[in-house]
């Protein structure tokens, strides 16, 4: 038997379950079956907005329904059509009142829910007085609606604005208004647009001028609730010379039927500023025969508007059925630095069609892009990747490295950069390879005693080690053992 | 715009069509028919069909271009040989085969070489063989949606076609000298298409060389020319397509190959045209062990385009591929290169490498790149670059301070840097020509910048 075949067997016995796929029994609030003006005015009047923002929202609509039909089919995933009248686009857990002042009012039933994900909210309130230990904020979104924000006064102390969006629109309208829309604009592209109007919930930062953020800013994102799609948004201000890193993470329960995600994330870093994004998204990814898991189409957008800004996506896309996803990045401040490091592994009957777009408009900007995909079991995955120097992008420079390992013979791995250099002092290198755990590596690790599985993980760690090392230390090990646990169930 | 461009081919196939080569044989006229038909379902390709984003799609339907008229009122004049020792020549006068200007020299029992209107005329039932259904140049998309829209040219071409080379070579037949067709447009001025069919079909075990080299042309000129290649086990050819100061307002070639196991087809290509440029290469690698090389070069200058596509497809076990593009692109000019190595499930063992590389040399310029790799199965080994960029400064200075002026030093480098890929040529007549080709562009390029 060749070390791959074993490998593969050891691996498929193994069976990789999905381990975040259970039901919390809660009380919910939600909006009625269908989309129209109604239901985009009910979900703006359950949160209480104000008449621009409703306005804001119908516009997109509106916008939406234009695009109606034009869902992006350039994308290599299948999936049959999906009616959009046969979704709920609010769903909420029942609160009493105005909603929990401290965790003690947040419903038990939820606070559990965040401790089987591994998001022990109350814990990392009770860490924060321990010295030396590192902190993380929380923000939890519980199906539309954030539940609990962790920290937030000792962010308030720093003058860093932590909060859901909801919040910050009834609290920082100015900001929110400022802001909202202006990097991914509302008809920006049919799923972008469909947020714009549904949006419910989401996280909203602002980092002043010359702070650094003290702590690392992360939401976790959960969709609970059956029949219903979720939509959040996501806005993220840096203001100059400041600093700040922001993950997310996102579960869903095991179901048959297919649910949307489309979100839409907006970062805006001013002269100077840095933004770190990072994602560990592990939505539920579906059965072994394809049935069930979140599709999972998101718009994820950065603009570096200020000179010597950055910006720098990371993310391992370990779950969803589909995912159809590019974090961009803008480049117009002068010497601006946009990076994307990414692994993406697609198993059982995944289809991932992922990457990023790097636009040089600013004179001197540089960009980065690390990509590794992993296919396994039936997956299909799909790095889809555009880089553009614009005319006045003098000096602008370019990495590309996109690595896709194949393990099985029933699996595909594509690779589909577009390069578009229209000034002549431009420097645009692009890289790719394509190819399988060879016999050799497997050989000499099960030489020095290591089982397949060890092995395989050894190696997949390996290949992926560039995009890890970026993750932040709270993340990295996550990261690491949920590669292992994904390429469980069929990757050799 | 597209409508009236329709209703122009509407007329000329109307117009020409009992006076095209094989009108009055059944099958001919049934597949002229129909490929009309496809060509019309599918319309001219715009920039919304993907392997045609970075098409000269504006500049093909600009003018109205009517079949050209044979013996054209500008004649260009006919270019002494281009291959210096001996080769056969053929030579197509706007579309139609001149013997007068042609030499086909005396070719090795077991191959023949002709014109596609002669061996309508003579022997219907073996071009018959040769020409494909227009329907097998679409190919599956990763959707597995079989899409013709990108080959609504080829149907035309179908449909329309005048004349074009013919070489046929039995099993185990070998071409001791090349084979040299040379395709001249004369100076049109009013809107001229030229549809062209070159077919080439060789036994198993047989070898060859053949240079296609497009000459002449205005600003009035559209060349659609379409290649069938046919490469039974064992056989090995080299193909050149090549412009040689052509000055069309569009040349569009597209080339299709198919490999059995063992073959060998190693093609070039030199798109140098002043006007626009579509050239495809699709070769499918069908039986085991086949190799395919598929290299290019791009020159382009003033408001010139050149968007360059190519297809591999890997469908047996122990396939071989490279791809090496090189572009220059100066003043205003635009380069698109899409390349897309594919490897299908089963075929494993395949190894395939893709390297494009582009200069910018003019700050009105632009340099596209979309190489692509599509695999299906894990036994591989497939890799892909890309880069763009201008001539390196520190080697620009070395030379400079070695004494050599700046344009010479320029010249240096841009010689290396195409060099690369027509050293690769492995005819020494056709190598020594190509060069001569890529300098005398090169020239014209560096001298315009100057």
């Amino acid at each position: 038997m060749s070390p791959l075949r074993e490998t593969v067997e050891t691996v498929e016995r193994a069976s990789g379950e999905y381990r975040y796929g259970f039901v919390t029994e809660i009380d919910e609030d939600r909006a009625p079956t269908g989309l129209n003006e109604e239901i985009v005015r009910f979900i703006s009047a359950k949160k209480d907005e104000p008449d621009w923002l409703l306005e804001w929202r119908l516009k997109a609509f509106r916008m939406w329904l234009g695009l109606e039909d034009r869902e992006p089919r350039w994308a290599n995933v299948h999936f049959p059509k999906i009616d959009f009248q046969d979704a709920c686009y609010y769903a909420a857990p029942k609160q009493e009142g105005d909603g929990p002042a401290s965790l003690d009012e947040v419903d038990p039933e939820l606070l559990r829910t965040y401790e089987k994900l591994g998001i022990p909210l109350r814990e990392q309130e009770v860490l924060a007085g321990v010295a030396g230990a590192g902190n993380v904020a929380v923000d939890a979104v519980f199906d539309s609606v954030s539940v609990a924000t962790t920290f937030q006064d000792k962010l308030a102390e720093m003058g860093v604005i932590f909060c859901p969006i909801s919040e910050a629109v009834r609290d920082h309208p100015e900001l929110v208004r400022k802001y909202l829309g202006s990097v991914v604009p509302q008809g920006d592209n049919f799923y972008a647009a469909l947020n714009s109007a549904v949006f419910s919930d989401g996280s909203f930062v602002y980092v002043p001028k010359g702070v650094h953020c003290p702590m690392e800013l992360s939401t976790y994102f959960r969709i609970n609730a059956r029949g219903t799609g979720q939509f959040e948004r996501t806005l993220i201000i840096a203001d100059e010379g400041s600093r700040v890193s922001y993950l997310e993470g996102c579960t869903a329960p095991q179901r048959d039927e297919n649910q949307l995600h489309a979100a839409v994330v907006e970062l805006v870093a001013l002269k100077d500023a840095e933004i770190k994004y990072s994602t560990v998204q592990n939505w539920y990814p579906g059965d072994a025969d394809g049935k069930g898991g979140i599709y999972n189409f998101v718009t994820k957008r950065g603009a570096c508007r200020g000179a010597d800004s950055k910006i720098s996506w990371t993310q391992v896309e370990t779950g969803s059925a589909i995912t159809w996803k590019y974090p961009s990045v803008l480049l117009q401040g002068d010497r601006s630095i946009g990076e994307f490091y990414s692994v993406a592994i697609s198993n059982l009957r995944q289809q991932a069609d992922t990457g990023t777009k790097m636009i040089h408009l600013g004179r001197d900007t540089r960009s980065t892009i690390i990509s590794k995909g992993i296919s396994a079991g039936r997956g299909q995955q799909t790095y889809r990747g555009l880089v553009r120097v614009q005319p006045k992008a003098d000096g602008a420079r370019n990495f590309t490295q996109c690595d896709s390992l194949l393990i099985g013979d029933t699996c595909g791995g594509h690779t589909v950069p577009y390069i578009d250099v229209r000034h002549p002092g431009a420097e645009v290198a692009h890289e790719a390879t394509t190819s399988r755990i060879s016999d050799a590596q497997l050989f000499y690790c099960r030489q020095r005693g290591l089982d397949p599985e060890e092995a395989v993980s050894l190696i997949v760690n390996g290949f992926c080690r560039e995009v890890l090392q970026q993750l932040p230390m709270e993340f990295a090990v996550e990261a690491q053992k949920l590669l292992g646990i994904s390429l469980e169930g069929a990757v050799g | 715009m597209t409508e009236n461009w329709l209703a122009g081919q509407r007329a000329a196939f109307a117009a020409c069509r009992g006076a095209l080569p094989g009108a009055g044989t059944p099958w001919v006229d049934a597949l002229r028919a129909q490929a009309f038909r496809q060509f019309e379902e599918d319309g001219p390709p715009s920039p919304k069909v993907e392997e045609w984003r970075s098409g000269p799609t504006a500049a093909l339907t600009r003018q109205v271009f009517a079949p050209a008229v044979p013996a054209g009122p500008h004649p260009a004049p006919v270019p002494a040989p281009y291959l210096a020792g001996p080769r056969h020549r053929l030579v197509f006068v706007d579309g139609r085969y001149s013997a007068e200007h042609s030499d086909p020299g005396e070719l090795p029992a077991g191959a023949r070489l002709t014109s596609l209107g002669a061996l309508l005329a003579e022997d219907p039932s073996a071009a018959r063989e040769l020409v494909g259904d227009p329907e097998a140049f679409a190919e599956e998309r990763l959707s597995l949606v079989t899409d013709r829209r990108p080959q609504a040219l080829v149907a035309l071409n179908t449909a329309l076609v005048s004349d074009g080379a013919v070489l046929i070579v039995d099993n185990g037949v070998a071409l001791a000298h090349p084979v040299e067709v040379v395709y001249l447009a004369g100076a049109a001025t009013v809107p001229s298409a030229h549809h062209l069919r070159t077919l080439i079909a060789l036994g198993a075990g047989a070898r060859a060389s053949m240079v296609e080299v497009h000459a002449g042309g205005s600003g009035s000129v559209w060349t659609n020319h379409v290649t069938e290649i046919a490469l039974d086990a064992s056989a090995r050819l080299e193909h050149v397509r090549a412009d040689a100061g052509t000055r069309s307002a569009v040349r569009v070639d597209v080339a299709h190959a198919r490999l059995q196991a063992g073959t060998a087809y190693a093609g070039f290509v030199m798109a140098g045209n002043t006007g626009a440029v579509r050239t495809e290469t699709r070769l499918v690698l069908e039986g085991a062990g086949a190799d395919g090389e598929i290299n290019g070069l791009c020159l382009a200058g003033g408001s010139g385009h050149i968007d360059a596509l190519t297809r591999l497809d890997h469908c047996a076990r122990e396939g071989t591929s490279r791809q090496l593009w090189r572009g220059v692109f100066g003043d205003q000019a635009r380069g698109a290169f899409q390349g897309r190595i594919r490897v299908l499930a089963g075929a494993s063992g395949t190894n395939a490498a893709l390297d494009n590389r582009n200069l910018l040399l003019g700050t009105g310029a632009r340099a596209e790149s979309k190489p692509e790799l599509e695999i299906l199965t894990d036994d591989v080994a497939c890799s892909h670059a890309s880069a763009t960029g201008q001539l390196d400064e520190d080697a620009l200075f070395y030379l400079r301070s070695r004494g050599l002026s700046e344009q010479t030093a320029r010249a240096v480098l841009m010689a290396a840097f195409t060099g690369s890929v027509a050293d690769r040529i492995a005819d020494g007549d056709v190598r020594a020509f190509v060069r001569h080709l890529v300098d005398d562009r090169l020239n014209a390029l560096g001298s315009a910048a100057s």
